[in-house]
């Protein structure tokens, strides 16, 4: 039986809204309207059941690789990208307040801006590091993917030296 | 003070963003070597990112804790405060909940005992508020634990503890008003012997003889007929009373509060007569079974009340079931049988014990509250079967000596007592040819 605490709600409404908020964007930047709107469809039926979450996100990179294939331009989809982490962290917490205890969510959702921030930040510095002179090809995305990494362990690192 | 046990480490499961984030990356990564498009690389590596740093967490170690209550006997009603303490080692996000608890319900944390501390380190002490619902020997469950790393993509559940278990009593029903046993023994108490002696109740008046006291010597009458008369009183003596308790229940909620009104009427009975010095024993029959042999003071008090618990315990955890064991009544023990004759095989248990020549009879309690409500006619027809099986099972009884009498829903077992101290007074006048 699920547990409709005010916070759960409050988490719920923010995903749904930011996947409606996310499909306009991409519909505007050139995204077919029926996909933006499945994507839409798909977060509202992960609020109530957190195993369609990897299909959200799977749909949600989908959307923008779409765009990224169609010549979008690859910087302006970093608070699409965003949106994606955003909605998916969202979900995730709406999921987390279905329990018998009601539980303050303060900090998971800040913790859920937080990571749709960073994940903006990552794809952009990923996206950067690609275009500056060096290695291209299949050297220049092991790279970037390496120093996407080693900077997540880092970030990590710091925040528990803390 | 002694450290909590360590916990048991029931399973581990992944927040379902981690497959989501891992399926996502990795997914853009082998799109991006083979299309050769660096920025689905970009759009992978903030996923794969996500998940490495949910991984690399430190989750919370030697996590443990233990359950208490104040106190570990309560009257059914009453509430049960208790701190449920959780200690570990390091930052983590904890979520503790106390399960499987039977026979109490949640007041505060409420609709269970679930608490999410917002402290990222321990120790933490989460009071709650119970209230004891049923009577019987009660389990508060066991202690679970959900734990993670802040911001962690991996959960651990841990059985923490197990809670203790109280006792819940039946609520107090008071009579003033004993039964009176078949033939009292020879030790003070508070029933009137059928013999003369030293008392305070008056039997007759009869010419003195040498021996009498002369405190006996009735004044009045020896003036009014020339002679000296003295008045003889019944003694008062302590009896034997074994209560019959009929657990013929089902599973459901309404065959239960049936037999906590019989538990309740049990113990008042049993307490009533302790309290005057009698000696009490309790034999229950049905789905679960106990025997206490009878006996007197704080003890047979104990025993009693603990038998009723198990019994209780047992109506709450349809899975314990307890065996019936020898059992002989003395032949002197008024059986007072206590039952909402729901069952046959009760009633023939009743009337064993009166054809064994012990005196018998019984509170029927009244549970026509209990039975669902009959709107249609079929229900209302299954009703009136109801009503005629109790009478009929009565008229069984009564045919085969036994006394019964009719405890109203609202559990006041006093009048009824009453009642059947009347009808055991008209039978034992009746059958008082051999009084001495």
């Amino acid at each position: 039986m699920s547990t409709w605490w005010p916070a759960r709600r409050l988490s719920a409404a923010l995903a749904v809204a930011t996947a409606l908020v996310l499909a306009l964007s991409a519909v505007g930047q050139g995204a077919a309207p029926w996909y933006a709107a499945l994507y839409v469809a798909v977060a509202v039926f992960g609020v109530g059941s957190p195993g369609a979450l990897p299909v959200q996100v799977v749909a949600g990179v989908s959307m923008v690789a779409g765009l990224l294939v169609a010549g979008a331009s690859p910087l302006a989809l970093a608070p699409l990208v965003a949106g994606v982490v955003a909605t998916a962290e969202l979900l995730a917490v709406t999921a987390r307040l279905d329990a018998p205890m009601e539980r303050p969510a303060g900090d998971l959702l800040l913790r859920a801006g937080g990571h749709a921030a960073a994940a903006g930040a990552v794809y952009a510095v990923v996206l950067g590091a690609g275009r500056l002179p060096g290695p291209s090809g299949l050297a220049a995305v092991a790279l970037g993917s390496g120093a996407a990494l080693v900077a997540a362990l880092l970030l990590v690192r710091r925040t528990r030296a803390r | 003070m002694t450290d909590p046990p360590p916990s048991e480490l029931i399973r581990r499961r992944p927040d379902p963003r981690l497959p989501a984030y891992l399926l996502a990356g990795f997914g853009a990564l082998i799109l991006a070597v083979a299309a050769g498009r660096a920025e689905l690389a970009a759009l992978g590596a903030p996923f794969v990112a996500l998940a490495a740093a949910g991984l690399v967490r430190r989750e919370p170690r030697n996590i443990r804790g233990e359950v208490t209550v104040r106190d570990d006997r309560v009257i059914e009603g009453d509430e049960i405060r208790g701190e449920v303490t959780l200690h570990w080692d390091g930052a983590g996000e904890i979520e503790a909940v106390l399960t499987a608890w039977r026979g109490v319900v949640a007041v505060e944390p409420t609709p269970v005992p679930g608490w999410a501390p917002e402290a990222r380190t321990g120790p933490v002490t989460l009071p709650f508020r119970l209230r004891a619902q049923a009577w019987g020997h009660h389990e508060l469950g066991h202690l679970w634990v959900r734990a993670r790393a802040p911001g962690g993509l991996v959960e651990r559940e841990l059985k923490v503890a197990v809670a203790p278990s109280v006792r819940v009593l039946p609520g107090p029903l008071r009579l003033d008003k004993l039964l009176t046993p078949r033939e009292p023994r020879a030790v003070a108490g508070q029933h009137l012997s059928r013999l003369r002696g030293p008392g305070t109740d008056f039997a007759e008046l009869r010419p003195y003889q040498p021996g009498d006291r002369l405190r006996d010597v009735s004044w009045a009458t020896s003036a009014r007929l020339g002679e000296p008369w003295v008045a003889v009183h019944h003694p008062e003596r302590t009896g034997t009373v074994v209560i019959l308790l009929d657990t013929f229940f089902g599973d459901d909620r309404e065959t239960n509060e049936a037999l906590a009104r019989a538990a309740r009427a049990a113990w008042a009975v049993a307490s009533a007569h302790l309290a005057a010095q009698d000696r009490v024993g309790l034999l229950a029959r049905g789905r679960t079974a106990a025997w206490v042999p009878p006996g007197g003071g704080r003890r047979a008090r104990w025993m009693i009340i603990d038998q009723l618990l198990a019994v209780g315990g047992a109506a709450e955890d349809p899975w314990r079931r307890r065996r019936g064991r020898r059992v002989v009544v003395p032949a002197d023990a008024l059986v007072v049988g206590i039952t909402a004759l729901r069952s046959r095989t009760y009633v023939q248990e009743l009337l064993h014990h009166r054809r064994n020549g012990h005196a018998t009879v019984a509170l029927v309690l009244d549970t026509a509250d209990l039975l669902p409500g009959a709107s249609d006619a079929p229900g209302q027809a299954a009703r009136r079967l109801w009503f005629a099986r109790r009478q009929v099972e009565r008229q069984v009884l009564e045919k085969g000596g036994v006394s019964t009498v009719l405890v109203p829903p609202d559990g006041s077992v006093g009048p009824a007592v009453s009642a059947l101290r009347r009808r055991m007074g008209s039978l034992h006048v009746a059958g008082a040819g051999g009084v001495r």
